[in-house]
């Protein structure tokens, strides 16, 4: 442990420490003698480097800079392309299954799809025109079912007791119109094709 | 000597790009400290001069191979050029003597008669003044020298510690760093160093 008193003497012992092991006078041709030891061993003094070399290498940079941005623009259209492609087929197989699912008599054995077929190109990648004309030719046809499956509503064939067939609209459709009409047809002869060819 | 460690760096970053100014200024700060602490240890001005400029003919080659080895990347002084310097000094002393086969410890050492000196005529620490008594003054160098005899009659360990931090003026840290030493380690080493200095002043056998 130490006291007081050896803290005043360790304090003395250091400070006649500093005096006794200061460093000694060199001789005076010391530090003369040390640079002509290392003057040759000096590194090269280096220039600063040219500005036309600072330019380069900013040129160099900027270049690389110029390619990666025109590389990634370049790889940026391209999948954009792709995309918009992609999705342009993938709307034309959407518009195409649409049409087919409802057209519920399928691809084979229906004339009239096979018809269609023949108009277009019939395969899976057909183009944008074959599957807008399937599909004015499928609405169309659609159209016509429709009006066929309205008039067989409205005008419901009846046998009558002498083996004639009239033909009467139901109440229920409230169409005053047609009402009139029917009333004015009520004397057609079933046999008649003028209704069917309608 | 420079001011502080952000000069080092600069005159080191300066001379490692091959400034002999820059490096004429690093020589002029630190060679009288490496020669004292060369000369305390050796006795021997002459080698003393001659591993002075050993060292610095080191530390000459270790920037310019730095500079070879990473040119756009001058030498990365981090504020440890003073331990690192000393260090290159001593071994290469050390070097020195194992080569010699010789001992830097003074073989004409008396401590006890020094201290008998020293025990009835010990002056203070203060400087000597301008109209000090000459008797005084020669006590004093006396008492001077018999102190750095003492010192160099310490262990090896112990004295380094000392001529480390009273002649190459290093901190404790620098001094541990020198020494590839933990800071504890130094410290108690200088602690016991002093200690025994107190001891070999008071020792009965040199009353």
């Amino acid at each position: 442990m130490t006291t007081p008193a050896m803290d005043s003497e360790n304090k003395t012992l250091l400070a006649q420490l500093d005096v006794a092991l200061a460093p000694a006078t060199p001789p005076s041709n010391l530090e003369s003698t040390v640079l002509d030891a290392t003057r040759d061993l000096l590194p090269a003094l280096q220039p600063p480097a040219p500005v036309a070399g600072r330019i380069g290498v900013s040129w160099r940079k900027h270049a690389w800079a110029a390619a990666a941005l025109l590389a990634i623009s370049s790889v940026g259209v391209g999948a954009t392309m792709s995309w918009l492609a992609w999705r342009d087929t993938l709307s034309e197989k959407a518009n195409k299954t649409e049409a087919l699912a409802k057209h519920p008599h399928g691809v084979a054995g229906d004339p009239h799809d096979r018809k269609m077929q023949s108009v277009g190109t019939g395969g899976p990648s057909a183009s944008w025109q074959d599957t807008h004309v399937l599909s004015s030719d499928y609405t169309l046809i659609e159209a016509l079912e429709q009006i066929e499956l309205c008039l067989s509503v409205v005008f419901q064939p009846e046998t009558q007791s002498d083996g004639n067939v009239d033909f009467w609209a139901p109440m229920s459709l409230e169409m005053e119109s047609l009402d009139h009409a029917v009333n004015e047809e009520e004397s057609w002869d079933a046999s008649s094709d003028d209704l069917w060819v309608l | 000597m420079p001011n502080d460690v952000q000069s080092t760096s600069c005159w080191l970053e300066q001379a490692a790009a091959g400034n002999s100014e820059a490096w004429k200024r690093l020589v002029q700060a630190y060679s009288r400290r490496v020669y004292g602490l060369l000369l305390n240890q050796c006795h021997d001005p002459d080698l003393a001069q001659e591993l002075t400029q050993d060292t610095f003919v080191k530390v000459v080659k270790a920037l310019a191979v730095d500079s070879k080895k990473t040119p756009d990347a001058r030498y990365r002084e981090q504020g440890r050029f003073e331990p690192w310097l000393f260090r290159v000094a001593m071994n290469g002393l050390r070097d020195e003597m194992r080569r010699r086969k010789r001992q830097a410890r003074p073989t004409d050492f008396n401590g006890q008669n020094a201290l008998v000196l020293s025990r009835k005529t010990a002056p203070d620490d203060r400087p000597g003044g301008v109209g000090e008594d000459p008797a005084q003054a020669a006590l004093r160098e006396e008492w001077l020298a018999w102190l750095k005899r003492a010192v160099a009659g310490l262990p090896e360990e112990d004295r380094n510690v000392l001529y480390l931090r009273h002649t190459a003026q290093l901190s404790f840290k620098e001094i541990a760093e020198t020494l590839d030493q933990p800071l504890g380690t130094v410290l108690a080493r200088g602690h016991r160093a002093l200690a025994k200095l107190r001891k070999l002043a008071k020792a009965p056998q040199s009353v």
